[in-house]
């Protein structure tokens, strides 16, 4: 394969689409050496077969507003790939939705999917609906009106939509309730849905606690368990939240919790009562960390820094992207850290991972530590499947299973000559390589 | 010496029933129904006229005669005689220079008065515009004594002539050519004059005589060049007082350039009279020294303390005031007397010397005069110290000629009229005599409103009042500044602590106790004492919050410490005015603080008490226009934010719910989970009902309870405003069952119409709005605690005109050629023009790619502290979104990477047209730092942008991602935010 060509292929064939061209290239640029080192890949048409999705339904969605004014949005699903299970994917409803962006999501959604080992395809679809300053009203009746259309092409063992930006449990409920009523069928089509009505538990932590699930294999690796580390996580909101309970669970202290004014040092760790706290500064509107230090004796606010000058065993950059520079990486490194494992997605800058790397500190990228969250929608599935609630503890156990099997996968495809495991090129090949795979198996299709 | 045998002067009538023939009965006004509500229904202004009038003892004060375009003004003056046209703001159809073109070629002899804005564009179109249909052209400030002198002055030039001649009615001449300077000046002259008057008419005369004096008041003539105060001057030498004159000023009409005339004009004077005393206004301080060498008075025009300067000046020196004695050698003052009675003990006492200096100069002559005792000083006049044998004659003769005039005359006493009737029934009412402040004016509008329209009980379930109010009007602020002799301190550059400290122990005028006293007796609630200025909120300037306002708690157990604390937050009012950051703004708005009068507002508080605090169920601020909307909103639909608690929380910069009355669902804050949790009111303001907790500070705020809003779940209005956030299912759920964190959603009001909240707001706004023939905003807050059976209640609050920058610029945004822009939009938020906007920073659209966008949004904020640092402004166009944290939409920008930015562009690319930004933060900031905000997709032909011309010109800076263009001169940038159009000019402003 030769990436520059496929891509001047892709881009002659679909003018237009700058984010669908950029997405393509970066994972083929992840895969070409191992793809090129298996040449049956080539002779099956492989990257051919997979850029191109499996089909594309654009419709459109009239509604009417509150006022009665007429509008049209288009509404869209891309069912890019279902080698391994179900299409699955979000739906997405913002202004900024075309086609283009929508393929992009699609054709990464593939891999993050494969990468979890649950039965999972790649799909993607929303509308240019605008949702931000819409009444309830109006909001149901798009939804409905969006689901008249789609509700054809889906299914649970089809495709399952799950939500995305501009979708959330409100707007689940209105796509599924008319869902189950034009399917007269009550089968859970779509996940992400109330707990009442076969949602899962666990969803706002997941993310958070598969990231420290992920963080305690990669330890394994080493012999060191969590027990007794120190823990520099970054970050209030949930992922740094759900990180904080399932460190102090496995016998860890975190000390460090971020915000973009500073980061708050907490020498006695964060538990119990402080991290209940969290969820009040989440929900505080003024956005800082700062609060903490007033609320707990014995912590320390530091204004404008991250936390990574903090003598720490473990990183876990939970806060937002590009928060992890350079000379954080020094710092960590001259402090002795072991373990920089992603709960955000790209908060470390590639030099920094690039440097971590070279002082061969155990580093995973976010596309696997912090699969937890796409991992429940997949345990939705399963329970609407069987027709059973999980409790908590069946939810968390599965959950760290994936994230083990995860681990697993990028340890199987990342581990260097040298027996360090460069967990990027495991992630991005273990998911590649599970859907090559299956689409050899189930032939030319 | 038959003509000094005392008793047989005849000290008859003098001919005042023929003074002040000529005057104005029936007054045009052609203005927006607000600006005549002053006039008509407020009463401050009406009553100032109608007490002239009736002390003129004529039967029909000016009757206003209100007509809102010109088509209606014209069915007016055909039907009426109307004797004066005064043109105001907001004529709805019609250019107001036009409409006074119109007008005098059909009605030549009715003297037209236009009154305009103030600002550098108005004086800019002034000089352009054919002014020769208008008679005086004044500048408004909102201060309706304004209207008092512009009908005094053209009264006083109708009948000067004839008053001078026939009686010696004295006369000031005042030579200015500014106008907005001799808007705010006028009134002040004319304010002492009048008062003068009724002071030494009060002295010692019944009502009738009283009446008869006051019409022999001085006139004031006004001269605006040489030529014009020469033949004033000229003709009236012998009855003239004084003479107040600019030093800056034309020759005449036709001379282009002004001169330093007013020196000139004083060597003139001095020529013919050397004792005629002489004031010269200037901004120029260095023309104290040339006053000083011409032994005349000076006075600097932009001095904080003008108006009490020219009150003392004319005082000491026009023979108002207290006659002074002085000691002919050195000039010291010996003695003085402050009426006619003291003046006559006095002359028996002084020595010889000062008798004859006096008497030589005419000066009791001309202090009689300036009092109207037209008959005594008359008879002065003509003594001349040598007619005595004795200068002991003279005395006696002085003595004996004012002891016959008294006694001929003698003595009425009028009765100062007891308002001390306050009662609980009664909702609004006024302590004091004089102008009650901006605010109440604002107050009463609304109640007349309420009236008027019936609103009262209009809604089901609610009903819309004000609250119980009691002003006190600017004179008790008067009082008690010169009672207190507290003027120095206040103007001095002392710190705020002290100047409130000197307040506090001041004591408040007695009479105003007595009143307050029976105000406190019948109070259930915390009251609210709030400024209401001369130049807030009438103003047309945003005056809003600049003062203190505090809330007083009510100590029904011991009403004398209620007395105590209500007069110290009084006081502490009182002081804000000289509080350092008033008096910037005073600087920064080009007012004058000496000309600024408080009146006070005292207001029950709305709401209901929750153990130890006090809250209504929720405040809020609504706009009749909305420069910000959002899809669908458009401008009109207005503009509404709510809190919980007092209102003071949304002055303060808390953050409200933010709808428009016309979309009650459709609420941005509300739109996902995530965005309520963090973009929704967290905290709400209640006033501390321990009666201890008031403590008077520089800090108004010092006594109220800062408390979380989970806090208030026991209360009863709480379930009005809260939602409950699910958090394991990530929902927002309404009403507050179940275990969750609570949340402001208000939506029980805005979904469920608990009260038809959003209707009442939308009615108030059309209707307020109508009434202005003004966009406006109001503040209101409700109580939906009520008993069993009670309606809740709406109070309004305030209402006052929403200042639109350069209203009376004509954005002709229709017929922008685009070839003469640089950015043309016809979706740009804000209002107004920028004119200081000398830098422009554009991201090369080449560059936008996702990969890149987070680093250049770290370049600009490099670039956005320079302009920081140095103090500047700029415009930055950008491809894509600002304010997204997605760098697949635009730049990931934060507010504070680009907050120096006045005017933003967001640009759509080929491929990817965008909708305006709406990330809640970012736009309220773009909100309340009024940025002008413009959003285009030329590559779908949505608005313009001419990037070539840019990247021709020059770049100050420029790396691979964005260049920076500074031009000599500021750009032209306007947005209409009526159209929503914006531009962004390629030529320059001139000046």
């Amino acid at each position: 394969m030769n990436v520059d060509r496929v891509m001047v292929e892709l881009e002659k064939k679909h003018p237009g689409e700058p984010e669908y061209h950029q997405a393509v290239r970066e994972v083929l640029e992840s895969i070409e050496e191992i793809y090129n080192a298996n040449p049956h890949f080539e002779a099956a048409g492989i990257i051919d077969r997979l850029i191109e999705p499996d089909r594309i339904l654009i419709f459109k969605v009239p509604w009417e507003d509150d006022q009665g004014n007429v509008h049209v949005n288009l509404g869209y699903r891309i069912q890019f790939n279902n080698i391994i299970g179900p299409y699955k994917g979000g739906l997405r409803f913002h202004p900024s939705v075309n086609l283009s962006i929508l393929k992009f999501l699609g054709f990464e959604q593939i891999f993050k999917n494969s990468l979890t080992s649950l039965p999972m395809g790649g799909a993607k679809g929303g509308s240019d609906f605008n949702p931000k300053g819409k009444s309830n009203s109006e909001i149901m009746r798009f939804c409905q009106h969006f689901m008249l259309e789609l509700w054809k092409l889906i299914g649970p063992s089809t495709d399952v939509p799950a939500g995305d930006i501009g979708v959330g449990t409100r707007e689940i409920g209105f796509l599924y309730g008319i869902y189950r009523k034009l399917a007269r069928e009550n089968t859970g089509v779509l996940t992400g849905k109330g707990i009442n009505w076969g949602g899962s538990l666990i969803r706002p932590e997941a993310t958070g606690f598969g990231c420290v699930y992920f963080a305690k294999e990669m330890l394994a690796t080493k012999g060191e368990t969590f027990e007794g580390k120190t823990v520099a996580i970054s970050g209030f909101g949930n992922v740094a939240w759900g990180a904080a309970q399932k460190v102090v669970e496995l016998g860890g202290k975190v000390v460090t919790l971020s915000g973009p004014d500073g980061y708050v040092h907490d020498p006695e760790g964060v538990s119990s009562e402080k991290i209940e706290y969290m969820l009040e500064l989440r929900a505080s509107n003024e956005d800082i960390v700062k609060p903490y230090s007033y609320e707990f004796e014995g912590t320390e606010f530091v204004p404008g820094k991250h936390p990574w000058e903090v003598k720490c065993d473990i990183a876990m950059p939970c806060a937002t992207e590009n928060e992890l520079n350079e000379e954080d990486a020094k710092n960590l490194v001259k402090n002795g850290c072991i373990c920089v494992c992603e709960g955000a997605n790209m908060p470390c800058i590639p030099e920094a991972i690039e440097l971590l790397q070279e002082n061969k500190i155990l580093y995973a990228p976010g596309k696997a530590a912090n699969a937890g969250g796409v991992a429940t929608s997949g345990l939705e599935m399963s329970q609407n499947s069987m027709k059973l609630n999980w409790q908590r503890e069946e939810v968390d156990r599965r959950l760290h299973e994936i994230m083990t099997n995860i681990h697993v996968a990028c340890v199987e495809h990342g581990t260097e000559p040298d027996g360090y495991i460069n967990y990027v090129n495991g992630a991005n090949i273990a998911g590649f390589m599970k859907v090559a795979n299956a689409m050899l198996d189930q032939g030319i299709i | 010496m038959n003509k000094l045998n005392i008793p047989t002067i005849d000290f008859g009538q003098p001919p005042f029933n023929l003074l002040m023939q000529k005057r104005i009965r029936k007054v045009l006004l052609i203005c927006s129904n607000y600006d005549a509500f002053m006039i008509e229904e407020d009463g401050r202004i009406d009553e100032q006229i109608f007490n002239e009038y009736v002390s003129l003892n004529l039967r029909y004060p000016p009757i206003f005669i209100l007509a809102n375009s010109a088509r209606e003004a014209f069915k007016i003056l055909k039907k009426e005689q109307i004797d004066l046209i005064i043109e105001m703001l907001n004529i709805e159809d019609i250019d107001t220079f036009e409409l006074a073109k119109q007008i005098k070629a059909k009605y030549e002899e009715i003297p037209i008065v236009t009154l305009t804005h103030f600002s550098r564009e108005v004086s800019v179109r002034l000089q352009k515009e054919d002014l020769s249909a208008i008679d005086y052209v004044f500048s408004w400030l909102g201060n309706a004594d304004l209207l008092l002198a512009i009908i005094k002055l053209i009264e006083d030039k109708m009948n000067a002539e004839h008053d001078v001649e026939a009686v010696g009615v004295q006369t000031i001449l005042l030579v200015e050519d500014s106008i907005r300077y001799i808007s705010s000046y006028l009134p002040n002259l004319y304010k002492i004059i009048l008062k003068q008057s009724r002071e030494f008419s009060e002295e010692a005369l019944n009502e009738h005589h009283r009446m008869l004096r006051m019409r022999g008041r001085p006139k004031v003539l006004l001269a605006t060049s040489l030529d014009d105060a020469v033949k004033l001057f000229q003709k009236y030498k012998y009855n003239m007082l004084g003479i107040i004159s600019d030093v800056n000023f034309k020759k005449n009409a036709r001379s282009r350039q002004k001169g330093k005339m007013g020196l000139e004009f004083c060597r003139l004077v001095k020529e013919e009279d050397k004792f005629m005393p002489f004031l010269l206004q200037s901004s120029d301080e260095t023309m104290a020294k040339e006053a000083k060498d011409l032994g005349i008075g000076f006075m600097h025009k932009y001095s904080k303390s003008l108006s009490h300067e020219l009150n003392q000046y004319i005082l000491e020196n026009f023979g108002f005031g207290d006659f002074v004695f002085r000691d002919p050698d050195t000039m010291e003052e010996i003695g003085r007397a402050e009426d006619l009675q003291a003046l006559q003990t006095e002359i028996l006492k002084i020595p010889e010397k000062v008798l004859e200096l006096h008497s030589g100069r005419n000066d009791f002559s001309k202090w009689l005069n300036a009092r109207a005792l037209f008959q005594v000083a008359q008879l002065f006049k003509h003594v001349r110290n040598e007619d005595f044998p004795s200068l002991d004659e003279l005395r006696s003769y002085l003595y004996e000629s004012i002891s016959n005039f008294r006694i001929a005359k003698g003595r009425g006493i009028i009765a100062k009229f007891n308002r001390n009737k306050f009662n609980e029934y009664l909702v609004f009412s006024r302590i004091g005599e004089e102008s009650s402040g901006g605010k109440a004016r604002g107050l009463a509008f609304i109640n007349s409103i309420i009236e008027k329209h019936h609103l009262f009980n209009k809604y089901p379930g609610i009903v819309i009042t004000i609250p119980r109010t009691v002003v006190l009007s600017t004179d008790v602020f008067d009082d008690f500044m010169v009672e207190n002799d507290l003027f120095g301190v206040a103007l001095s550059d002392k710190e705020d602590v002290e100047i409130l400290d000197y307040f506090l122990r001041a004591a408040m005028p007695d009479w105003v106790i007595q009143d307050l006293k029976a105000f406190v007796e019948v109070l259930e609630n915390p009251v609210a004492v709030r400024s209401s200025s001369k130049l807030e909120d009438s103003h047309y300037q945003p005056f809003a919050g600049i003062y203190s306002t505090y809330m007083v708690p009510c100590d029904k157990e011991d009403r004398d410490h209620m007395l105590n604390i209500l007069t110290a937050a009084i006081k502490s009012v009182y002081a804000s005015v000289y509080y350092k950051s008033s008096k910037s703004y005073m600087a920064a708005t080009s007012n004058v603080i000496d000309e600024e009068k408080m009146g006070i507002i005292l207001q029950e508080v709305c709401g209901s008490a929750y153990g130890d605090r006090f809250y209504p169920s929720l405040s809020g601020v609504a706009r009749s226009i909305n420069f910000y909307p959002i899809e669908p909103e458009k401008p009109e639909d207005g503009i509404a934010v709510i809190a919980y608690g007092l209102g003071k929380y949304l002055m303060e910069g808390g953050v409200g719910l933010r709808f428009s009355p016309k979309y009650p669902k459709k609420v941005l804050q509300l739109s996902d989970p995530d965005m309520v949790l963090k973009d929704t009111q967290k905290k709400f303001l209640a006033v501390n009902l321990d009666p201890n907790s008031f403590i008077p500070s520089v800090d108004d705020g010092a006594n109220l309870l800062k408390i979380p809003f989970k806090d208030a779940e026991k209360d009863a209005s709480f379930r009005y405003a809260a939602s409950t956030y699910d958090y394991e299912n990530h929902m927002i759920r309404d009403g507050i069952y179940g275990p969750g964190k609570r949340v402001v959603t208000f939506s029980q009001l805005l979904n469920y119409n608990a009260i038809p909240l959003a209707k009442i707001l939308s009615d108030l706004l059309q209707t307020g709005q109508k009434e202005m023939n003004n966009p406006i905003e109001i503040e209101f807050a409700i109580n939906l605690d009520m008993p069993t059976g009670l309606p809740a209640v709406f109070s309004f609050l305030q209402i006052r005109p929403i200042v639109l920058n350069d209203q009376s610029i004509s954005f002709k945004l229709d017929d922008v050629n685009l070839e003469d822009t640089i950015v043309y939009s016809e979706s740009a938020l804000g209002n107004g023009s920028f004119e200081d906007l000398k830098d422009l920073v554009y991201v090369k659209p080449a560059s936008f790619n996702p990969a890149n966008n987070s680093k250049i949004a770290g370049l600009i904020e490099a670039k956005n502290e320079e302009f920081l640092r140095d103090g500047k402004n700029y415009i930055l166009i950008g491809p894509g979104r600002w304010g997204s944290t997605d760098p697949w939409l635009g730049i990931p920008a934060k507010w504070a990477q680009l907050s120096a930015a006045r005017v933003i562009i967001e640009s759509g690319l080929e491929n990817y047209r965008i909708d305006p930004s709406q990330g809640t933060h970012f736009f309220q900031n773009i909100t309340s730092f009024r940025v002008g905000y413009f959003t285009i997709n030329p590559f779908i032909n949505d608005g313009f942008f001419d990037l070539e011309y840019l990247d021709k010109l020059p770049a100050t800076m420029e790396n691979e991602y964005f260049r920076h263009i500074r031009f000599n001169k500021p750009l032209r940038v306007e947005v209409d935010g009526k159209s929503n159009k914006g531009v962004i000019y390629k030529d320059t402003f001139s000046g």
